[in-house]
């Protein structure tokens, strides 16, 4: 049975330090990678890099790492929101569904500071986009618990290139005598 | 679509009023089918200008002839740019501040802040508009400010035989200016992804004047009164360019809200129980109108509607899985309803009549909102 | 997504030119992009100018000459989105990016063996494999004859460069060898790039098209889910 790719790979090393590798670094990760025979194009599909099934070279020790998350969060709600007040125990917003219309408002949300996390705490100001997930973590031992949170988004720190706005003359002409009139 | 929907007669003017849970939009057919459109917001991913005059048979690129924006805000503009994208041969009108250098970088700025997808972006909105209208050299543009035609045909245009003007009462230089100085003392935004600032800022809004010979139509935007009495409503009725002609029919100034309500958009704007129209809006726990402004709408005009009831609770919507983590926690969501609603308002100019009101959907009689 | 989701996994991978050097725990945390706690917790497994590893918490990012990949085994996975947009819109936008894929996965067990059986006889029949086929067996758990795995590919009406490709397979992440299933939906975007243009193209195909390929996704496994659901056992 083929093992899903969730795992992290985990690099083995043999041999003395010294010795020299028997492939490059980028050998060994791209040989790693399962052929899949038929499909057009896997270029963007998640690679698997596992060195798994017993290869052994001789390359420089590398840490051996075994990184599994325990649990995993899958939502059963998503909404994205907007942040419309900032109260003094709560903030008010304005809820998407992201199974809905894009633009159509869903619902109205009143929340508190207690279910965010404290380190969030400043993210909340008027205007700031959110989404709030509501659902079930699961662990490797399958415990199962429900589960809310709610992550603020990152505001891009460049604008992708806006069309610039050139005013004509004339409209240019009316804002100049609108502020000199005033 | 909402069932029941037909067009005008070619001599009737009509005022459709567009809402829901949150959402704003006004058609207006001003004789032999050609129309204008004051803002939008989307059903079903569709803008509802398009949807209603797609639905009347309408030819867009030709019979629409205004599209206005009457500020920034995403309940009163979304989709608005798809529409004017579709009305080839309609005028552009929206509030002279956003021509100014300070909101342009301001658009800069905020455009790309809100990742794509869901949460709509007003800023975004116009800015798409600006594009268009680049793109249309600027044919068509009408920046509007206080007392500016925005549009006019005069007498015979149409078959009803009668001159048609649409003007702007608002926004004053004072309200632009105040506003272009806000955005130039904005702090620089930081990390988190966040939608444009100012959205409890409505004094850049466009009121329009629609005059069709006897008849004179409001339709009022989101203006507030302020204390400055240069600003707002203030600002409109320190001015003393108001219609010889009262007002018959009103559409209500920011959701029904006190702070949208002057005493002499009654004692001046409009005649005696004029007929009235609002569309609904919420937010977090706050929601308009509330029952004291409905209390006061219809002591002023008997003949009120609202095109969409407020905001319902209740968890039908959602899994119980989700309702009952929902419990666990310190915080509360509710429902928005968002029933398309329509109140629309038919007449006939120049036969003293009076306005003929037939609801659709969600739409209902004022009185009967719940706050 | 429903409740007998095990795990979710998305990653995106990014096809150009990198230098895989750059891309140490340790920048990402300058620049923001991780966390300091996830900093601390980071597993680095090389970094080199030939190929970088690291794993911290749920998150992997891996980078050769021609490939970048930032993956995740935990919700929300819109941040990996977030994380690419923000290293190389933001950050590293000269770099010549040509091709991204969305992939999404997830885990799930069916209630039984015999159901999960059954599903692989209902995507591949054993009937046209003829005498081959009729002498499949189930001889224990871990050694079932018949599907192993199976790829299904459709291409963009207008964009015949564009594909989304499904897998589905057997899962072992949680443990169970009879009922566990995996299903990757991967959403292949490429364009034809100039020289001198860096990321960003790429990158706003990347911000429109994160959210509407996972929705995709799940549908496609909710179909698929809801099928093996209804499927009658003997």
């Amino acid at each position: 049975m083929k093992t899903s790719r969730l795992l992290s790979p985990v690099f083995e090393a043999s041999g003395d330090a010294s010795s020299s590798s028997q492939f490059t670094l980028l050998e060994l990760v791209q040989n790693s990678i399962e052929a899949r025979p038929g499909s057009l194009d896997a270029e963007t599909e998640t690679e698997v890099t596992s060195l798994s099934g017993g290869e052994i070279v001789e390359m420089p020790q590398f840490r051996q790492i075994e990184s599994r998350p325990n649990e995993f969060f899958a939502a059963i709600q998503e909404w994205e929101g907007v942040v419309t007040g900032v109260y003094a125990d709560f903030f008010t917003a304005n809820l998407y569904d992201m199974k809905g219309p894009a633009d159509e408002i869903s619902e109205l949300a009143e929340i508190s500071y207690d279910d965010i996390d404290p380190a969030d705490r400043h993210k909340v100001q008027e205007g700031a986009i959110f989404r709030w997930l509501i659902g079930h973590s699961r662990t490797r031992s399958d415990t199962f618990s429900r589960k809310w949170m709610i992550y603020f988004r990152r505001a891009a720190r460049r604008p992708i290139s806006d069309p610039v706005i050139e005013l004509p003359p004339q409209l240019r002409h009316m804002i100049t005598t609108q502020i000199d009139a005033e | 679509m909402l069932e029941g929907w037909s067009p005008p007669d070619k001599s009737t003017i009509e005022v459709s009023v567009f809402g829901r849970g949150s959402g704003e939009s006004i058609v207006v057919h001003l004789g032999d089918g050609r129309w204008m459109v004051v803002d939008s917001f989307k059903s079903n991913g569709v803008p509802i200008p398009l949807l209603y005059l797609d639905a009347l048979g309408v030819e867009l690129e030709t019979s629409v002839d205004l599209v206005v924006a009457s500020h920034w805000h995403d309940d009163h503009i979304q989709g608005l740019a798809e529409t004017y994208r579709r009305t080839t041969n309609a005028r552009m009108a929206f509030p002279l501040a956003m021509l100014h250098d300070e909101y342009l970088q301001f658009t800069a700025v905020y455009n790309n802040r809100v990742p794509t997808g869901k949460v709509s972006s007003g800023v975004r909105e116009l800015g798409s508009i600006m594009s268009l209208l680049q793109d249309r050299k600027w044919i068509g543009v009408e920046p509007a400010d206080a007392w500016k035609t925005v549009l006019r045909y005069p007498a015979n245009t149409f078959e009803h035989g009668f001159p048609v003007e649409v003007e702007a009462m608002s926004p004053s230089n004072f309200d632009i200016l105040q506003f272009v100085a806000t955005l130039r003392a904005l702090p620089t935004p930081g990390d988190i992804a966040t939608r444009a600032p100012l959205y409890d800022r409505n004094d850049v809004s466009c009121a329009l004047q629609v005059r069709i010979h006897d008849v004179t139509i409001v339709l009022a935007a989101d203006l507030e009164t302020v204390a400055d009495g240069r600003s707002g409503w203030n600002g409109v009725f320190a001015a003393q360019q108001l219609p010889l002609q009262p007002a018959s029919l009103l559409k209500i100034p920011h959701h029904g809200s006190i702070t949208g309500d002057h005493p002499e958009i009654w004692s001046r704007l409009c005649g005696a129980e004029p007929v009235t129209s609002l569309t609904p809006w919420a937010r977090g726990s706050g929601r308009l109108p509330q029952r004291s402004d409905v209390q006061r709408i219809n002591q002023n005009a008997p003949e009120s509607y609202a095109a969409a009831r407020t905001v319902t609770s209740g968890d039908r919507h959602r899994l119980q899985a989700v309702n009952s983590v929902l419990k666990r926690t310190n915080s509360r969501i509710r429902n928005i309803d968002q029933s398309l609603g329509h109140v629309r308002h038919r007449l006939e100019p120049g036969e003293g009549g009076h306005w003929r009101t037939e609801l659709f959907g969600a739409a209902c009689e004022l009185r009967k909102i719940a706050a | 997504m429903a409740e007998d989701t095990d795990i979710v996994q998305a990653s995106i991978v990014l096809v150009g030119k990198f230098n895989p050097a750059i891309f140490s725990p340790a920048w990402f945390a300058k620049n923001g992009i991780i966390t300091e706690g996830e900093l601390k917790v980071a597993d680095t497994q090389v970094v080199h100018k030939q190929v970088t590893r690291f794993t911290a918490d749920h998150l992997t990012i891996s980078a050769q000459p021609e490939r970048f990949t930032l993956e995740t085994t935990s919700e929300p996975i819109i941040r990996v989105a977030d994380m690419v947009l923000q290293t190389f819109r933001d950050l590293l936008s000269h770099t010549p990016i040509n091709a991204v894929g969305i992939n999404y996965t997830e885990h799930w067990r069916t209630d039984t063996a015999e159901r999960r059986t059954a599903l692989a006889r209902e995507l591949a029949p054993i009937a046209p494999w003829g005498a081959w086929g009729a002498s499949f067996r189930a001889h224990d758990v871990d050694h079932v004859d018949g599907m192993n795995e199976l790829v299904m590919i459709q291409f963009d009406a207008e964009n015949l460069k564009w594909q989304r490709r499904v897998e589905v397979g057997p899962s072992n992440e949680m443990g169970d060898h009879a009922r566990g299933v995996y299903v990757t939906v991967n959403s292949h975007r490429e364009m034809e790039i100039e020289d001198g243009v860096g990321a960003e193209p790429i990158m706003a195909l990347l911000e429109k098209e994160f959210d509407p390929s996972v929705l995709a996704a799940r549908k496609i496994i909710a179909d698929l889910k809801s099928f093996s659901q209804k499927l009658e056992l003997s």
